[in-house]
């Protein structure tokens, strides 16, 4: 078996996608002047997050996180081991390698202070989590207020009378600046909590590595999870609206309209009853549906709006539901009994260890379990809440600029990216204002054109899961939490390598839920999919996200190509009870709908029956 | 039935004075709500109202005048070969027998008869097929029979030089087992530990084809499972080739016999998932109930899995456990985790 992968250096360029390089930041991509640094590094593609070819205005989504994450490692709480995580473009495709610290040396020194800083943090967590909560809502709040509109022939006589002094091209320019600082700045509070919040999650599992030697992974999360965060707040109110439904008496005109639409004339004729039942479902809506429909990691990419945007999702969820009531069955999530296991499970182990073993255990997991809260629940403000907000005024952006014929299609903005786009808003800016004419798209017409066209290319290409030196042991704490990189992972993709994929019946994964079922796959790639999975079927997929809660009462097991014991598809099955087995990389590849598996969560395997 | 005959369900807290250390034995476990094979004692009234004064003066007249212990050895066994049940207990023997083949839903049912001193080393006399038990006894007049044979083992060399040494009572008596005989598909022992580390949160169980004969006497490598005793995950399975096992003779229809498995059957486990979660859950119990870990041993029959024996742990539980780097402050711990990832 190769000790390595193939230098990025050596990836070619997919014929017709020559110069995708000029689609992204220069910073952002490899470069002969930094090769004595990038040549001798591990790079992994971050299917996690970035699946995808990168639309060049998404670039952002990225460049957000690779200094905040950085930051918060590297200089502000000096997390004794690792440095930040570096990223390129490479084929349009993300690649990301975790940095250690230079010198080993200044770890001791970086352990003090990180006990001082983050020790802060720990000792103050509700309170400081408390004002995050207040100041990301705040960020929310700004750019939900900001309002892209076509550029008017004259200004309203408002401008003049409320002595604003400014145009309202130049509120486009600054208002395009507010959004992106203040994305900026919220992506910044995401790592402020994250980063020490795995660090306290990770001791408390190698805690109970030593303390119960072969303890499972999901025993050690099961002790932890289970605890009623805002994350399963969509879903819930879901549920609430189809019980409302039931005693308003309008359920079976819900279910009997069909799609959102008809629901929402069927009930509008349907007299207080139905309105009331409307007025409730819209004010739920804000914030509670601001859920991204995003396959992936939510909040990744411009082009998928929420629940808000299209109601497909949670109608047709309400509709199940309501059938469910009908049927006398019971939907709530077995939340108590859940947490009654969590407290049985904790309780002994905790008896099985002396006085002075139970005080260490204690408190190690009194912090986890604070951390953890904030774990699942960031996702719901900043990936859901903060970039579908950020990701919706910028296709307002979009919109506006193709209504004043600035580009031929109302997608034209995101083949440039942000850089471009704020030059451009100048040079539309300049132009209105002068009364003549912009360079807009006679400019960029055919760079869209062109970018287009790569963009496409580049996406029927199959980025290898990672290039370069890999380490002999993946010891780095957030690449293997996060991502799941581990070195027994590296090992099966050093072998994939060389073989072709391996033993086409059997894929290996994360044990993330346990628990053993047999069923047919459906593969959903994507959640407006997720319609046709019949009732016990195992759903194999990328990856899940809070979009995918209605799905989760209906499907025997979980099958997943990203992720590990943390991911979102590994909480939400240890809280359904459904096994699951994640991070197996070439699921969605390699089984078929219908298919009949074998899905053991205990022992991480899918076995492909037929 | 009169107070000679007790049923071993009744037979916990009941003084081993009366019933013998192996009965009160079986009897606790029991009454932590463990299955054991039914069955019932004879107590050790039975054994002095079938003897009396006169015949226990004489035995005692026997045993003085001797002058080698063969020779009293020999000279008791011939007096109490002779002694016989009076007729209630004779009566409540046959109606204990009865009700045990009508429980078990077979005539004549084939009964472990087995003696239960009263002042029994516990340590090595109550494993199975020791001298002083009759394996595979079908019939009302063989049960008696066996009763008989078994108060005769108070005499045996072993027991009179154990009395001679001052080591117990001058005046013993004996109590008998009357058990269903389990015709184990499989058979072993449990610890509610893992005995390789100490760690409380496991159950460690391991398991070979027939009886645990070779098991126990540590013959054989048996099948290995380590379980997590708090969730029931099967964290560790090792399986062994078990090439042969103990039965029951039936051939001679009676003791047992080692022989060899049919090849196919020699790598399969020799416990299902759902054994092992049973067992897993009477490892809790006794150990919840007893207050503290145990080893057990245990057969699976045609009814199921039936406990044959509970004791404590004795190995780790006197030990003290590692406690570095578990009792540290939860900053400690986690920058010595965060260092020690990358060393």
């Amino acid at each position: 078996m190769a000790d390595r992968f193939p230098s990025p250096f050596e990836i070619e360029t997919p014929p017709g996608a020559e110069g995708w390089q000029q689609m992204y930041s220069y910073y952002h991509v490899l470069a002969e002047d930094r090769r004595d640094i990038d040549d001798r590094r591990f790079w992994f593609q971050d299917q996690l997050h970035h699946g995808d070819v990168l639309y060049p205005y998404d670039e952002i989504q990225c460049e957000c996180w690779w200094p905040a994450l950085g930051a918060f490692n590297t200089r502000i709480f000096a997390m004794p081991p690792a440095f930040g995580v570096d990223q390129r473009v490479i084929n349009g495709y993300l690649y990301i390698s975790p940095i250690p610290v230079d010198d080993p040396a200044t770890i001791p020194q970086r352990a003090e202070l990180y006990k001082r800083r983050a020790g802060y943090y720990y000792d103050n967590w509700n309170e400081l989590y408390e004002r995050w909560k207040v100041k990301t809502v705040v960020g929310l709040d700004r750019i939900k207020a900001i309002e892209f509109a076509p550029l008017p022939a004259l200004e309203d006589e408002e401008v003049v009378f409320s002595a604003r002094g400014y145009s309202t091209s130049y509120q486009m320019v600054h208002d395009f600046g507010v959004l992106v600082d203040t994305m900026y700045e919220t992506y910044q509070y995401h790592f402020e909590f994250l980063n020490i919040g795995y660090a306290a999650y990770l001791t408390y599992f190698a805690f109970c590595k030593q303390a119960f030697p072969d303890i499972s992974d999901q025993s050690i999360a099961r002790m932890v999870g289970g605890l009623a965060v805002d994350l399963y707040r969509p879903d819930d109110e879901l549920k609430r609206l189809a019980k409302s439904a039931v005693e308003l008496g309008v359920a079976d005109k819900i279910v009997a309209a069909g799609d959102a639409e008809a629901v929402w004339s069927a009930l509008s004729l349907d007299g207080d009853a139905g309105k009331q039942w409307i007025a409730d479902y819209e004010q739920t809506s804000d914030p509670w549906f601001l859920v991204s429909l995003d396959p992936g990691h939510p909040g990744g990419y411009h082009n998928y709006g929420t629940w808000q945007d299209d109601p497909t999702v949670p109608v047709s969820s309400i509709q199940g539901y309501i059938r469910r009531l009908q049927a006398g069955e019971s939907i709530d999530r077995p939340t108590a009994e859940v947490l009654a296991e969590r407290d049985r499970i904790a309780s002994e182990y905790r008896s099985v260890l002396d006085e002075e073993q139970q005080k260490g255990f204690d408190e190690i997991l009194a912090l986890a379990r604070l951390v953890f809260v904030y774990i699942e629940e960031h996702v719901l403000y900043i990936e859901h809440w903060l970039w579908a907000t950020f990701w919706k005024k910028s296709r307002e952006l979009a919109a506006a600029l193709h209504a004043m014929d600035v580009f031929d299609r109302e997608d034209d903005m995101f083949f440039l990216n942000r850089h471009e786009v704020a030059q451009l808003l100048y040079d539309v800016h300049a132009g209105w204002s002068v009364g003549s004419r912009w360079r807009g798209k006679s400019y960029w017409g055919p760079i869209v054109e062109e970018r287009r066209r790569i963009y496409e290319t580049l996406k029927q290409w199959s980025p290898p899961p990672a290039l370069g030196v890999p380490p002999e042991e993946v010891t780095e704490p957030f690449t293997v939490m996060l991502w799941g990189i581990t070195t027994e992972r590296v090992k099966a993709w050093l072998a994939a390598d060389e073989d072709g994929g391996g033993d086409g019946n059997t894929l290996t994964g994360a044990a993330a839920s346990p628990g053993t079922v047999e069923g047919l796959a459906r593969v959903v790639r994507a959640v407006s999919e997720l319609g046709d999975v019949q009732q016990g079927e195992i759903l194999v997929c990328p990856a899940t996200s809070p979009a995918w809660a209605p799905i989760f009462p209906t499907i025997a097991a979980v099958v997943s190509d990203v992720g590990g014991m943390m991911s979102h598809t590994a909480i939400v099955c240890r809280e359904y009870g459904l096994p699951a087995v994640v991070g197996t990389g070439y699921a969605c590849a390699t089984i078929q709908t219908g298919q009949r598996l074998r899905v053991d969560g205990g022992s991480g395997t899918v076995t492909i029956l037929d | 039935v009169t107070a000679h005959v007790l049923p071993l369900d009744d037979c916990a807290g009941v003084p081993r004075a009366s019933v013998g250390g192996k009965a009160a034995g079986l009897g606790s476990i029991a009454g932590c709500g463990l299955p054991i094979p039914p069955g019932f004692a004879v107590t050790t009234g039975a054994y002095r109202e079938a003897a009396g004064e006169e015949a226990l003066a004489a035995i005692d007249r026997v045993l003085a005048a001797a002058t080698s212990l063969a020779e009293r050895v020999a000279a008791a066994a011939k007096l109490v070969e002779q002694l016989w049940p009076s007729t209630p207990t004779e009566d409540a023997i046959r109606e204990a027998y009865a009700a045990l083949c009508e429980r078990c839903g077979t005539e004549n049912i084939a009964v472990a008869i087995r003696s239960s001193a009263a002042s029994e080393d516990t340590e090595g006399a109550s494993f199975a097929g020791e001298y002083d038990s009759y394996l595979w006894i079908r019939g009302a007049d063989d049960v008696l029979a066996a009763v008989v044979r078994c108060w005769s083992s108070l005499f045996t060399e072993r027991a009179l030089s154990y009395r001679e040494q001052g080591r117990v009572d001058t005046q013993p008596a004996m109590a008998v087992v009357v058990q269903q005989m389990v015709d184990a598909r499989a058979a072993g022992v449990l610890f509610s530990l893992n005995p390789e580390n100490g760690d409380r949160s496991k159950v460690a169980i391991e398991s070979c084809w027939g009886l645990g004969e070779a098991l126990v006497g540590g013959e054989i490598t048996p099948d290995n499972f380590l379980l997590d005793k708090i969730t029931g995950e099967i964290l560790r399975r090792r399986l062994a080739t078990k090439a042969t096992e103990v039965v029951f003779d039936r051939a001679a229809g009676r003791g047992v016999v080692t022989q060899p498995v049919e090849p196919e059957r020699q790598e399969l486990p020799s416990l299902t998932d759902e054994e092992l979660e049973t067992l897993r859950g009477h490892a809790r119990t006794a150990e919840r109930e007893l207050g503290f870990p145990v080893d057990m041993e245990w057969a699976v029959g045609a009814g199921g899995i039936a406990v044959l024996q509970v004791r404590p742990e004795t190995v780790w539980s006197r030990r003290p456990r590692e406690t570095q780097a578990l009792t540290g402050s939860a900053i400690d711990s986690i920058v010595s985790s965060l260092v020690h990832e990358t060393n």
